[in-house]
């Protein structure tokens, strides 16, 4: 198996907080990633280290077979780099900005961005800080896409765009990693957008790595119960079999990763009287927010 | 690449660099329009003797603008690049990250120095037709801090902007504003004759703080 990035057992903090400690994932050529996780649990942290604009602590981090706060120019040339907010060179017009990266890749694909621009309401002489976010997001994606990196590293691609917008990146994005075998790395904190886009993730929490495992996995195994029981009084507690849970008065929900009976076994060991037992079905923003959970 | 990069500059840069060339161009012409005044209305022996006794300098007015046009072209360069953190865009492209930020630099100082090339040779010129030569080649030594002074604010400027913690900001803006007034204090002609070379030396010294400062950016420092 072939990976183009290999995270091992990293750890930052940030003076006494820590971010996180002994991260470790991998990720396979070809395949598209996700980094997903609320707000402050290390996301772009993570991101920065990958692209060597932060030294961790501790662990390693390899990227295209290289240290990653070591990139030579020509590994630097097959990345793709999206800053959150997708900052570019705001000074530029639509023109100068292509010219100006032209020079840096030697697979740089005109047309790709020009088709992407022509789709644009804007002027090629228009100011790119002069662009609402969503057209920035567009000009951002056209770049990336003509530069035809071999990994693209995107942080936060969702920031500041309408749905309209994240769909058409998405589906620009799905199009590219298809047809060229390239591997995507993606962060976003709308989930939702992400179903069904994503093969393989990590879900960070402020402990650390919740689960790193393959989307289609997780959306089967990963279920959330409900039921109603008479004995309020018990005291939940996350465990091998329950992953999270919710009460509300006399109804309950918890989240696990066992089926049916594993569930109901659990519940008659622990004496617990429950009715109206059923699996509810999650989308991935559901069940990221059961593993999570909502605070 | 490297194109490319001077390009990218250019961009950010252009306005400045024009906008401070009509300024060079407008001051030198008030400055001559003056001196011709004071020139009609006494005895050029009393201007000699102004200029030789009483360290007289016509031109002191424009003691302050290579400092403002060098602050300028540091910020019109660095401060794009800093906001959003947009310098990671700049070290992400497929360079070495020290030759990127040198690179930069080195394109500012030429600007600077083609900026100051012809504020100097107008100057000179201009002030040639008029004096001794003696008089002259005194006005330019005088001069040459002044203009140090205005290729050290834009080496500070740009390694203070980049420079991500603001400790070492404070001691860079404050060892920098010492050695600028150093550089300003001269009050006579030629005062810094015999200690421009190691002015010179030390403002070009600056350039090279922005590695380090680079260098702490790209640790995250924070």
């Amino acid at each position: 198996m072939e990976y183009v990035v290999e995270v091992n057992s990293l750890t930052h903090y940030y003076g006494r907080k820590k971010v996180y400690e002994n991260l470790s994932f991998k990720i396979k050529k070809g395949s598209i990633f996700g980094l997903l996780g609320k707000n402050g649990t290390g996301k772009t942290t993570t991101i920065n280290i990958l692209n060597g604009f932060l030294k961790p602590k501790s662990g390693s981090c390899l990227i295209l077979g290289e240290d990653s706060y070591k990139i030579s120019p020509e590994t630097k040339a097959r990345i793709g780099f999206l800053i959150e907010g997708h900052i570019q060179y705001s000074f530029m017009n639509i023109r100068q900005i292509e010219r100006f990266y032209s020079e840096f890749y030697p697979r740089w694909k005109k047309e790709v961005y020009y088709d992407l621009m022509s789709r644009l309401k804007v002027l090629e002489n228009q100011k790119i800080s002069k662009m609402s976010c969503g057209q920035r997001s567009q000009v951002t994606l056209g770049l990336l896409l003509a530069q035809d990196p071999d990994l693209l590293i995107l942080d936060d691609y969702s920031m500041g765009l309408d749905a309209g917008y994240r769909k058409l990146f998405l589906d620009f994005l799905r199009e590219y990693a298809q047809a060229e075998n390239k591997t995507i790395f993606i962060t976003s904190h709308i989930i939702q957008d992400l179903d069904g886009f994503l093969e393989d993730c990590v879900i960070l929490d402020y402990d650390g790595v919740v689960l790193q495992m393959p989307i289609e996995e997780f959306r089967s195994k990963f279920k959330m119960y409900q039921f109603s029981t008479e004995n309020e009084s018990v005291k939940w507690a996350k465990d091998d079999v329950v992953k999270n849970f919710e009460t509300i008065k006399n109804k309950v929900t918890l989240y696990s990763f066992g089926d049916d009976e594993t569930m109901k076994n659990y519940l008659t060991t622990k004496q617990i009287h429950f009715t109206d037992f059923k699996c509810i079905p999650m989308d991935l923003e559901t069940a990221f927010v059961g593993i999570t959970g909502k605070y | 690449m490297y194109k490319a990069l001077s390009y990218k500059e250019w961009l950010k840069v252009r306005w400045v660099v024009l906008g401070a060339l009509v300024v060079e161009v407008a001051v030198l012409i008030a400055l001559f329009i003056h001196l011709r005044a004071i020139i009609e209305f006494n005895k050029a022996n009393v201007i000699w003797s102004y200029i030789v006794f009483r360290d007289y300098m016509f031109f002191d007015q424009i003691k302050y603008i290579p400092l403002l046009i060098g602050l300028a072209t540091g910020i019109a360069q660095f401060y794009p690049e800093v906001q959003s953190s947009r310098l990671k865009l700049t070290l992400h492209l497929p360079l070495k990250e020290n030759n990127t930020l040198l690179f930069m630099m080195a394109t500012g100082f030429i600007y600077l120095l083609v900026m100051f090339l012809v504020f100097m040779g107008i100057l000179y010129f201009g002030s040639s037709v008029v004096f001794a030569s003696q008089i002259t080649y005194a006005e330019f030594i005088t001069a040459v801090p002044w203009f140090l002074s205005g290729f050290a604010a834009y080496f500070l400027s740009a390694v203070i902007m980049v420079e991500p913690l603001w400790s070492r900001r404070i001691v860079l803006a404050v060892a920098g504003v010492s050695f600028i007034e150093q550089l300003m204090s001269g009050e006579s002609y030629g005062e810094f004759k015999y200690v421009l070379l190691p002015f010179a030396l030390m403002t070009l010294v600056l350039s090279f703080l922005i590695i380090l400062s680079g260098f702490r950016f790209k640790r995250g420092a924070r």
